[in-house]
């Protein structure tokens, strides 16, 4: 974001306090050719000046500044849920992040001359997922029928130069799950990936994020759409969904239909929910009645008392509620394949920066931050 | 005479707050001078970690204590470092983003009250000369405790030892120490 100074409102207040540029220059204790610069948006004041004109004026920052978008500002992609509402506060702190990743663009131990292929035209169309994620499956030889191990995913962020940022977030609800920022400038992808989520949990949303990935131009609403259907797609195949609509529309009641459900959901280690909306994603598709099982809630509820049953991914990893600092240091590159422990403890090396910036670059709490800063200085 | 305040940011704090006990609200020298944190580190240091923690001393009550009587600010004060954090947010964001948002809040309370920050962080000084807010590197303070008889040179070598040993020395952390104090630092 580019900021210009924002002169209507600037001469409107002067004009109210009684305020020519003279007197204007003269309480800033600047020239009366700073003022007039200014104010034909020909220079923007010093920090402390914009903050004296800010004081002296009366003005907040949204009142004085206005923000120009430039085109490189980080790239900002959430996982919807629901009808949460994203806070632009939230929005803010993301991008703040990403502004933060982009001093470690340098040190990522990737090719500087090319990029990874990316989808040539992306959308969420039932038809052409499919035969995207169809495609994907075969490259890591899963068969339709079978779970996608955490491990293939993995590699696929690994080849596609996306740095997976493993964190501890604790238990979230919402959209805070993971967190994708793309950096124009740099073309890089960088991935947080809440280890404090449900491990069935865990795979849609890493799956949801490498669909963001082979799509980084489609953003916003659009970007979303495709990441979720994409998700969808290639945890349960096409194939896959209609054999089980099939196998369902046997079963008497709803009840039996919800084992079912779980039971596939177990063993291809996904959310219930995330089977029930694939099978009826094919029904639809393929102009065939839904199998209905949201008329009292039944798979919410029998979804999140399936969840309740497994732990979180950071206590699978770990064995522990709290790792400690080293442990979860070794995880990002042990489990994750990720660079990103490695090229941080460079950069804090090279430019003696402190845990705060650790804190800042990883969302985490001032103490959480002292101990992994302990552990990489 | 009023005290000569002065604030310690997050990472200074950090450094010094165990070998010095306490550190804040303690008066020493002819100019009263008074380190305190502010408001927010108490309370981002209340939030339980999420990692094995390896400073369990942080959060001992005594500790805890001596944070806990922070930086007061009059009610008409709150609303000019309210704006302050707002603009210097802004500035961190487009040239700094490194710095921390509980540092943006130190620097802020310290633009509007007209007081010092220890602070070794060379963004954040940077961002404090913008903003014409005085600096001090933790060797400085020592350097100022000493001359006021507050510690002896003996602490200041316990403590430099020791950040060696933890390698979290400042940039410049030898010359500087060999500047304000004669000699090599301790090993």
């Amino acid at each position: 974001m580019e900021n210009k100074l924002n002169v209507e409102n600037v001469n409107q207040k002067a004009q109210e306090l009684g305020l020519n540029q003279t007197a204007l220059a003269r309480e800033m204790q600047v020239s009366r050719e700073a003022v007039s610069k200014w104010l034909r948006n020909e220079k923007f004041p010093r920090p402390d000046k914009l903050l004296k004109l800010a004081r002296v004026l009366n003005l907040s920052f949204a009142e004085l500044v206005s923000k120009i978008p430039t085109g490189n500002e980080p790239v900002i992609a959430f996982r919807k849920k629901g009808a949460h509402k994203i806070t632009s506060e939230y929005i803010n702190h993301a991008q703040d992040m990403g502004r933060i990743l982009t001093e470690l663009v340098t040190y990522l131990p990737f090719d500087e001359l090319s990029q990874p292929a990316v989808l040539k035209s992306p959308s969420a169309d039932y038809a052409y997922l499919h035969k995207v994620t169809k495609r994907i499956r075969k490259e890591i030889a899963v068969q339709e029928g079978d779970e996608i191990h955490f491990v293939s995913l993995i590699n696929f962020f690994n080849d596609l130069q996306a740095v997976i940022i493993p964190v501890l977030w604790g238990n979230k609800d919402k959209h805070e799950n993971a967190l994708h920022i793309y950096l124009p400038e740099s073309m890089t992808t960088w991935i947080y990936l809440n280890l404090d989520c449900r491990v069935h949990d865990f795979k849609f949303w890493m799956a949801h994020e490498l669909g963001h990935i082979h799509a980084p131009k489609l953003q916003g609403e659009e970007g979303e759409d495709f990441a979720e259907a994409f998700a969808g797609a290639l945890l349960i195949p096409k194939e896959l969904a209609a054999c089980e609509y099939e196998a369902l529309q046997k079963l008497t009641n709803a009840w039996s239909q919800i084992n079912h459900i779980k039971s596939l959901a177990e063993r291809l280690v996904v959310s219930p929910l995330t089977v029930y909306y694939e099978i009826n994603n094919y029904a639809v598709n393929s102009g065939k009645a839904k199998i209905d099982l949201e008329t009292h809630k039944e798979i919410y509820q029998a979804t999140s008392n399936f969840n309740k049953q497994f732990k979180p991914v950071s206590e699978c990893l770990f064995g522990t509620k709290s790792p400690s600092p080293s442990r979860y240091i070794a995880s990002a590159k042990e489990q994750f394949g990720s660079p990103f422990f490695d090229i941080l403890k460079k950069y804090l090396h090279e430019n003696r920066k402190s845990a705060s910036f650790i804190q800042s670059i990883l969302n985490i709490r001032l103490l959480d931050a002292q101990n992994v800063y302990e552990e990489l200085c | 005479m009023s005290q000569s305040r002065i604030l310690v940011d997050s990472n200074a704090y950090f450094r010094l707050a165990k070998s010095i006990h306490p550190l804040l609200n303690v008066v020493f020298g002819d100019k009263q001078y008074c380190l305190y944190v502010i408001k927010e580190l108490q309370i981002e240091y209340d939030r339980n970690p999420r990692l094995k923690n390896t400073f369990s001393w942080v959060n001992d009550s005594e500790y805890a204590e001596n944070r806990s009587r922070v930086l007061e600010v009059a009610r008409e004060e709150k609303a000019e470092i309210k704006r302050a954090y707002d603009f210097i947010l802004d500035y961190v964001r487009t040239v700094h983003p490194g710095v921390s948002k509980i540092d943006v809040r130190c620097l802020s309370h310290a633009e509007q009250l007209g007081i010092p920050v220890v602070t070794d962080d060379e963004e954040m000084r940077s961002v404090a000369r913008e903003y014409g807010i005085k600096t001090y590197k933790t060797l400085e303070l020592l350097k100022l405790m000493l001359e006021c008889h507050y510690i002896g040179i003996e602490k200041i070598r316990e403590i430099t030892a020791y950040l060696r040993y933890c390698n979290d020395m400042p940039k410049d952390f030898k010359a500087d120490y060999e500047k304000l104090f004669g000699e090599t630092p301790p090993k």
